[in-house]
């Protein structure tokens, strides 16, 4: 909660055994337009993170952090809380409101001292007696006539939060509404830090290990809590729950400088606007896999398996040793354009717009091949003969390709192999 | 809905197009009678146009890998297509969906279809999918391609547009549009189309072209191309020399290579 108020000042006290936190907000009130506007911002955030206002907690203002804290005390108290508290003069509280007071109060009320008025009117000297120095200090510290000096919280380096959850989720709802409390957390810790997210991490934790990882990435940095969310949601679909999850984790794994921007902080309803490409991208990506999301591009090699990559438009999510790694060790430097590809490889060469994933054996009667019917070989042989330096015995290709015409007057890139074999590789389509 | 069209690239089939090109803004259908007929060569000139302008393209769901070299070759700058995989039927149109709403491309090809030899009508999307698609589609700007097999074009459309694509020996391939806005069409249309790597050329000059012979083929290599022969005229022959790739056209291999590792 504390570290989430950060977006709001960078000076953010907690007191931990009252369940107290503290804004100071004098220096950032002008920059959220005003007390109403920060509480109401406030109030929209502790009731995105589940502590809705006044049933969970209350919020008060005061010149002091003890004033406020003994107004948000009072409003607590209240028989019918209002959303946000407007406060009341200091003197007019109860006394109760001091905890520095404790087993003292049934003495006062027998005094007849009900409000920290009537107690202000009592001779110092003797209320330092009776009650200890705590007490004069604690008036003193909220009227502002003593210093009341805090030791501000800072932000974690690290963005790495886990919740269990309410009650044993095996519906992803509970689980979604879980983890946006999380969003609305890191977003809160990234406006802090004047940051932003480019991908994360949801952890699903069951009762035994496992744990399910989902990870989710952005085709832009942002910190919307809007867009985290949506992209959550597509991630869930794709995800089978197959345990019961009984606690909830979010990991910022990519954090990146955002300056500081004019958008809706918490997500609430901003702008309705067409969505951008990074934003499509990033939703198609979480839906269906980030792997299922490519740009082609050519790769400077006579292999046809190698000339042609399929790059997955959103880096840092691969697992180290994947494929998706080694094709981004193959992009090379600069721009990857097809269009700067070097033309000898290119211009000369006929390569079909389909190329099969692996080359289907075609049968063959008296050396001819057959697919559908037999085919006309109409252009050919083109001898390729390359990857042998690669490890992997099975990146050798030596095959004599040939464009051929099938029965139904498609255009088939076949290939035939030293021990004459006959493959289909690709069609003109 | 955009009433901006863009100009398919060939002359004859666009004045036959109620919009004098392809319509934006809604689905275009091109039911293809067998994938490999140049189904997506016909679009070269569409998406070499778009993607120069920078704009992007997606391809949803497609068939095969989409061959990076073979589109640098027809001049599309490949850097701007996506590709979109997409096994399951609810994710494709989803997908289709989420594309066509935050109209982001300037074109979106899209295979809707489960791929299958001979889809019963059972596995071909359902009508009223293609309706809901055809609302979306009023969201985005560019043309929206729906490859569909041949057996879909039995089966009704709300798409506003749909046309067959037909292989043809020479030239290359007809278009029959069987629905647009406006009296129906009969008559095919026969489009050139370019083989990558031998870039665009018109139908003119491409009859003009005498075959050169395969450069000193071998006797089993001959006897491969033999019957090419009594089709000289054939759109292949358009390629003056035999394909070579850093001067890998030696002899045939003999008997004895086939020791070597494949």
């Amino acid at each position: 909660m504390g570290h989430w108020a950060l977006q709001f000042t960078p000076s953010v006290t907690l007191e931990a055994q009252r369940d107290v936190v503290l804004l100071e907000v004098s220096a950032s009130l002008r920059l959220w337009g005003g007390e109403k506007a920060l509480l109401q911002r406030l109030q929209q955030g502790w009731t995105a993170l589940g502590w809705q206002p006044p049933d969970v907690i209350t919020m008060a203002c005061g010149p002091t952090p003890r004033a406020a804290q003994w107004q948000a005390s009072y409003a607590a108290m209240l028989p019918c809380p209002a959303e946000i508290y407007p406060g009341i003069e200091l003197h007019r509280l109860p006394v109760h409101v001091i905890e520095e007071l404790g087993s003292h109060l049934s003495m006062l009320k027998r005094m007849g001292v009900h409000t920290i008025g009537q107690l202000e009117g009592l001779p110092r000297a003797g209320l330092s007696q009776r009650f200890g120095p705590s007490l004069v200090y604690a008036l003193d510290a909220a009227a502002g006539r003593q210093p009341d000096p805090r030791r501000w919280i800072t932000s974690p380096e690290q963005f790495h939060r886990q919740i269990e959850l309410p009650l044993r989720a095996d519906h992803k709802d509970l689980i979604e509404q879980a983890t946006s409390r999380l969003i609305t957390e890191l977003s809160g810790w990234l406006s802090a830090r004047q940051a932003s997210v480019r991908s994360f991490m949801v952890t699903l934790i069951h009762d035994t290990p496992p744990d399910t990882p989902l990870r989710l990435g952005l085709a832009g940095p942002t910190r919307e809590v809007q867009r985290l969310r949506r992209l959550l949601s597509e991630r869930l679909v794709r995800c089978v729950l197959k345990r019961p999850v009984y606690e909830v984790a979010l990991t910022a794994t990519q954090i990146e400088p955002l300056p500081e921007s004019s958008a809706d902080l918490l997500g609430g309803p901003s702008v309705i606007r067409k969505d951008s490409w990074a934003e499509l991208i990033e939703r198609l990506a979480a839906r269906l896999g980030p792997e299922q999301v490519q740009e082609v591009m050519a790769v400077d090699d006579h292999r046809p398996e190698s000339a042609g990559h399929a790059i997955p438009l959103l880096p840092g999510l691969a697992q180290s040793g994947s494929s998706w790694d080694r094709a981004a060790r193959l992009r090379p430097k600069g721009k990857p354009s097809l269009g700067q590809a070097p033309l000898s490889v290119f211009s000369e060469s006929h390569r079909p717009v389909w190329l099969f994933a692996r080359p289907l054996a075609l049968s063959t009667q008296s050396e001819r091949p057959f697919y559908r019917g037999p085919l006309r070989l109409l252009s050919g042989p083109e001898r390729i003969e390359a990857g042998w330096w690669e490890a992997q015995s099975d990146a050798v290709a030596q095959r004599d390709y040939f464009i051929a015409r099938s029965r139904q007057e498609t255009l088939l890139w076949v290939f035939r192999t030293p021990e004459h074999r006959w493959y289909l590789h690709g069609l003109f389509g | 809905m955009s009433i901006t069209a863009l100009s398919s690239g060939y002359r004859h089939l666009d004045q036959v197009l109620p919009t004098g090109g392809w319509p934006g803004g809604v689905l275009t259908e091109l039911l293809v009678r067998d994938l490999g007929i140049g189904e997506l060569r016909f679009l070269t000139p569409t998406l070499r146009t778009l993607t120069q302008q920078g704009r992007r393209v997606i391809l949803l769901a497609p068939p095969h890998i989409p061959y990076a070299p073979a589109f640098a070759a027809m001049g599309i700058a490949a850097e701007k297509i996506t590709v979109i995989h997409a096994s399951k039927p609810i994710d494709r149109l989803w997908a289709v969906e989420q594309i066509l709403k935050s109209d982001q491309c300037g074109a979106l090809l899209t295979w809707l279809d489960t791929p299958s030899q001979q889809p019963t009508p059972q596995e071909l999307i359902r009508p009223e999918l293609i309706r809901r698609l055809q609302l979306a589609a009023r969201h985005t700007s560019g043309p929206v391609f729906v490859f569909r097999p041949w057996a879909a074009q039995h089966l009704s459309s709300p798409a506003p547009l749909r046309m067959l694509l037909l292989p043809r020996r020479y030239p290359d391939l007809a278009v029959q549009v069987i629905k647009r806005r406006g009296p129906i069409m009969l008559a095919p249309i026969d489009v050139a189309l370019p083989i990558p790597g031998s870039g665009l050329r018109s139908l003119k000059d491409h009859e003009a072209i005498i075959a050169a012979p395969i450069q000193a083929p071998t006797e089993q290599a001959m006897s491969l191309l033999k019957p090419l022969e009594s089709e000289q005229r054939h759109a292949l022959d358009r390629l003056q020399h035999p394909l070579s790739l850093s001067g890998a056209i030696t002899s045939a291999p003999s008997g004895k290579r086939s020791s070597l590792p494949h």
